[in-house]
């Protein structure tokens, strides 16, 4: 009995398995083929944002794009913590979407994956500023085209360091001095709001990454020699630490994803955060008291210098979609100067732009805005020094920065020894 | 009442309270939160009962986004996997528990095979495979995909109840010339109607809050379930706590329902199990 | 007229069984033994997958990180399964006695299923902060602690915390079933029995308990193979963290598979797994079957 039972198990393995090799040979519904043309179809996933007028005024070009070039249209708005497995799933069955809006980090690693169409031929036609230029590419090429850059600011509450009477600070030893002195963790509130969980998100490893630049560390350096080990980066990572050993962050940012901070701050339980201009948009419809204490400053300075790393949105058209060409005209057209111009100050100093001419407006001479341009001039990538590649996309998925501290604060790991395993995990993911 | 009476109806009143008070409380906070307007909506100190009361989420919920087609999508597909899977399920129990052949016992061991691997691993092949019978961004391949989760749970259920009613009740009908298939509707299925009640209504939640296969094989808003509607209150760094709260708050209304209905079926004496030897 | 009965029964046996070993071997099985494939293989999303033999498999092993994570799963899964399967039996007992406002009471305790899991995490990650959680606002107001429980970023209180959040979500399942299988209980036996003057106690242990051996057991196979696959929960409300202190097998292979995108790993992780969940049906069962003969 045992035996035929096993016998059975058997072929009938080897029959799913023969069905699953071969089904992929199988004549897709799709491919019909006909004498007339098919109505070229185009599908748009974009990124679901926090201002609705995007989505609808998006919505409307598409229609709008569809009726004026006979394709058919499809647009569907995908929050951005679903994209990656619905991705993933969709190359898998070999049905992506022809365009997709997302961070850049995010779309590297799909251009890694060689799924991504070569862009240089729309980059020619639209005038993109010089420091945005670098959204577009991974590996020195160009597989996406900038949308907006997402320029992170320095919040901090001037009515907790007004009270005090402190001085903003310049530098981050200063931010850390002034953290002690406004941390009031007996009243539920604490100086610094900075996350550090690893399950994915942005925040908590740009962070580290900036510190780590700005006291003259570096990870991998411009021609990807791993540089990570040096006193340097040793410095920032027992700072970084420092601030969570003295309890100057609440004890949970240690698993905060990207919300975290957004709703610390706005639960006014922080003082300092570092994060999009997502927060502002946030606090000034729904927390004015909090906005009207608000103050956003230039990113700390360390010894060599202030950093503020980041990205932004981009456009990624990917190659087995159908309605590439269809997709490519669309980016092409989104930058109209008007309507590009419209579609960015509605995001209300979130978004900044990334073609030449649309900033000398009155929106972007106003106070509470004209920081945020600023910084988006200045920002530079992720992994810097090094440009973007499938490499350090991985890394800065990975968090590895982020893992190195949480050794150090979660297990109580000595910082060497935490530098130390940072360096070979970046020698695995380079392939060292 | 005399004391024992009295003594095992308080014990019992102190039970319900205490696990009323441990289950209902994460609720009785959702439920409140989705009154909560957004500015106090994270205070520093939370209170029990907040100071101000909106409706406001509510209505956004149903104006501004598409949760009515959401809600609509989800009962469909819950209720019609439920109603295949139970099918599906007391045929199979049957065959499993009452008739005899070859296999039965190979077929019951590897009915687990749908749980060996988590919904984690299996979305993104199961997505593959629905893809190429071209039923990619369609809630109609959810059909076919929830049973794969409820089917194996409702057998196992099925299977222990069957076997816990007395083949006697049966041989007596077979005597009289009842084909198995008459003695499952007429005698089975009406003794095991009260667990079946429960394994439904299990199955319909399992249903309907699922969410991994919901988010890959749905793309366009018009295929789209409930439970990527609320997920898709969260943004990519901020949770819009007011629609999330008022979503989920509706969403658990089906189930809600549906429980009511079925403990019906848990009568507590044995009117309803006519069991007797 | 018995001989052609039985070989009608035996026909109507595999047509009845159709369905289920269609679903099974098909709709499951393609995916399954794809998935199992590429836990041999180096795939990458996209990539053409090339295979590596037990590569994966090899690596785990030595991957400090795994242990822990199967370690924490252990933990994760049996204090749980242990926790629902007590309090769903004293539940389904006591509440099935006759009362007024049984129905109400019944219905509300099942709540906690009917909330999607990921708005139940959602939820208690809320009420688990440790700034405007009204769960540590609550426990200083009644001085029961003096500062802030640290439940999701205090690596021995992480698994923890989602542990009762599981266990929270899971008792209405034991709950629910026990009581089905109570109402298939001959009050004969309790009638008997008190005739004997047997105490509560005794009626429970002797009567209850026997008679609820094969529903108590398919729940608590069924629950463990959930309990140690649960992803959204975990997920959701600690992600893993702080340092893998919460991660389990399930939101291990998440992290390998979007966050590190390396798919074939991810597969080798969940695939690791099978061997024990097969244990852990297998032995049950066949005790089940044992005790039928």
């Amino acid at each position: 009995m045992l035996k035929k039972s096993i016998a059975l198990m058997m072929s009938v393995l080897v029959i799913t398995s023969i069905a699953s090799i071969t089904s992929g040979c199988g004549v897709k519904k799709a491919d019909v083929a006909t004498n007339t043309p098919v109505k070229e179809k185009f599908v748009f996933w974009d990124k679901s944002e926090y201002v609705k007028a995007y989505n609808d005024t998006q919505q409307q070009k598409i229609k709008e794009f569809g009726e004026k070039n006979n394709v058919d249209t499809e647009y569907v708005i995908i929050p951005p913590s679903d994209l990656k497995q619905k991705l993933t799933a969709a190359i898998e069955a070999k049905n992506p979407p022809d365009l997709v809006v997302t961070d850049e980090f995010v779309a590297g690693q799909f251009a890694g994956m060689g799924q991504l169409v070569a862009t240089d031929d729309i980059l020619k036609q639209i005038d993109f500023a010089d420091y945005a230029k670098r959204l577009a590419m991974t590996k020195g090429e160009n597989f996406m085209v900038p949308q907006a850059l997402l320029a992170p600011g320095f919040y901090l509450r001037k009515d907790k360091w007004d009270a005090k009477g402190l001085k903003y600070p310049e530098t981050w030893q200063e931010l850390k001095e002034q953290a002690k002195i406004v941390n009031d963790p007996k009243n539920n509130f604490y100086a610094l709001g900075l996350p550090m969980g690893a399950s994915g998100g942005g925040d908590a490893e740009g962070f580290c990454r900036s510190v780590i630049s700005s006291f003259g560390g570096v990870l991998v350096d411009k021609d990807s020699n791993i540089k990570a080990n040096s006193p340097q980066t040793l410095e920032a990572l027992k700072f970084i630490s420092s601030l969570y050993i003295e309890k100057l962050c609440p004890p949970s940012a240690v698993t905060w994803d990207d919300a975290g901070n957004n709703t610390a701050y706005s639960a006014g339980t922080v003082g300092v955060v570092f994060n999009s201009g997502s927060i502002m948009n946030d606090i000034k419809t729904n927390k004015p008291d909090i906005n009207a204490n608000t103050i956003i400053l230039p990113y700390p300075k360390g010894s060599n210098g202030a950093f503020s790393l980041g990205g932004g949105n981009v456009f990624a058209i990917f190659k087995n979609g159908k309605g590439t060409e269809a997709a490519k005209k669309y980016v092409i057209s989104f930058f109209e100067k008007d309507s590009y111009q419209k579609i960015v100050e509605n995001m209300n100093g979130m978004w900044q732009p990334v073609i030449n001419g649309v900033d000398n407006t009155d929106f972007w001479k106003k106070a509470e805005n004209s920081g945020w341009l600023a910084n988006s001039k200045v920002l530079v990538a992720n992994s810097y020094p090094e440009e973007a590649n499938d490499f350090n996309s991985k890394a800065i998925s990975s968090q590895l920065c982020v893992k190195s501290i949480q050794r150090i604060i979660v297990n109580g790991m000595d910082p060497q020894k935490s530098l130390d395993t940072l360096e070979q995990d970046l020698k695995k993911v380079y392939g060292k | 009442m005399s004391i024992r009476k009295f003594k095992k109806y308080l014990f019992i009143y102190t039970v319900s309270i205490v696990a009323l008070i441990f289950t209902l409380f994460p609720f009785y906070w959702m439920l409140v939160s989705s009154f909560t307007p957004n500015d106090i909506m994270y205070k520093v100190n939370p209170t029990l009962i907040p100071s101000k009361f909106t409706f406001q989420h509510y209505i956004d919920l149903f104006t501004t986004t598409k949760f009515t087609t959401y809600f609509i999508n989800s009962l469909y597909v819950a209720t019609f996997s439920t109603l295949i899977s139970i099918i599906i399920s007391i045929l199979g129990s049957y065959s499993l528990t009452r008739l005899r052949y070859r296999g039965r016992m190979f077929f019951t061991k590897t009915i687990i095979l749908s749980y060996l691997l988590p919904v984690a691993v299996l979305f993104i092949p199961m997505y593959v495979f629905a893809s190429r019978l071209g039923l990619a961004d369609n809630k109609n391949s959810l059909l076919l995909v929830y049973p794969t989760l409820i089917v194996p749970y409702c057998c196992y259920m099925l299977i222990s109840y069957f076997k816990a009613i007395p083949v006697s009740l049966e041989e007596a009908a077979l005597i009289d010339g009842c084909t198995s298939l008459q003695s499952l509707f007429k005698i089975i299925l009406p003794i095991a109607l009260p667990s079946i009640a429960v394994v439904a209504t299990f199955a319909f939640t399992m249903a309907w809050n699922e969410y991994l296969y919901a988010l890959v094989l749905t793309t366009s808003p018009s295929q789209q379930t409930v439970t990527i509607g609320i997920a898709s209150f969260k943004y990519s760094d901020q949770y819009i706590w007011g629609l999330l709260m008022s979503s989920s708050v509706i969403a658990s209304i089906p189930s809600l329902i549906l429980y009511l209905l079925a403990q019906r079926f848990m009568v507590g004496d044995l009117s309803a199990g006519g069991v007797k030897q | 007229m018995k001989g052609l009965g039985r070989k009608y029964d035996v026909l109507l046996g595999y047509l009845l069984i159709t369905p289920v070993v269609i679903l099974i071997f098909i709709v499951i099985g393609v995916p399954f033994v794809n998935a199992i494939y590429l836990s041999f293989t180096d795939k990458v999303a996209g990539s053409v997958p090339k295979f590596i033999g037990f590569k994966n498999y090899i690596n785990l092993f030595s991957d400090p990180d795994y242990i822990i994570v199967l370690k924490n799963t252990f933990v994760y899964t049996f204090t749980s399964i242990g926790f629902k399967l007590m309090i769903g039996i004293f539940l389904a007992v006591v509440l099935n006695q006759k009362f007024f406002g049984r129905s109400i009471i019944r219905t509300l305790l099942l709540l906690p299923w009917a909330l999607s899991g990921m708005v139940a995490a959602m939820s208690w990650k809320w009420m688990y902060n440790d700034t405007y959680g009204i769960i540590n606002a609550l426990l200083m107001k009644a001085h029961i602690v003096h500062v802030p429980v640290l439940w999701l970023s205090d690596a021995r209180l992480a698994l923890i915390s989602c542990i009762i959040v599981n266990v929270w979500r899971g008792v209405p399942f034991f709950f629910f079933s026990v009581l089905g299988g109570l109402q298939t209980i001959d009050s004969q036996m309790y009638e008997a029995a008190d005739i004997d003057g047997a105490g509560v106690i005794k009626k429970f242990f002797c009567i209850t308990l026997p008679s609820l051996k094969s529903v108590i057991m398919i729940t608590t196979v069924l629950s463990t193979i959930w309990t140690f696959n649960d992803f959204e929960n975990v997920f959701l409300i600690t992600g893993g963290g702080p340092l893998h202190a919460s991660s389990i097998i399930s939101t291990y292979t998440y992290e390998m598979a979007f966050l590190q995108n390396e798919m074939g790993k991810a597969m080798s992780v969940a695939a690791s797994v099978i061997p024990i969940i097969l244990m852990m049906i297998l032995i049950p069962l066949r005790k089940l079957n044992k005790e039928e003969k």
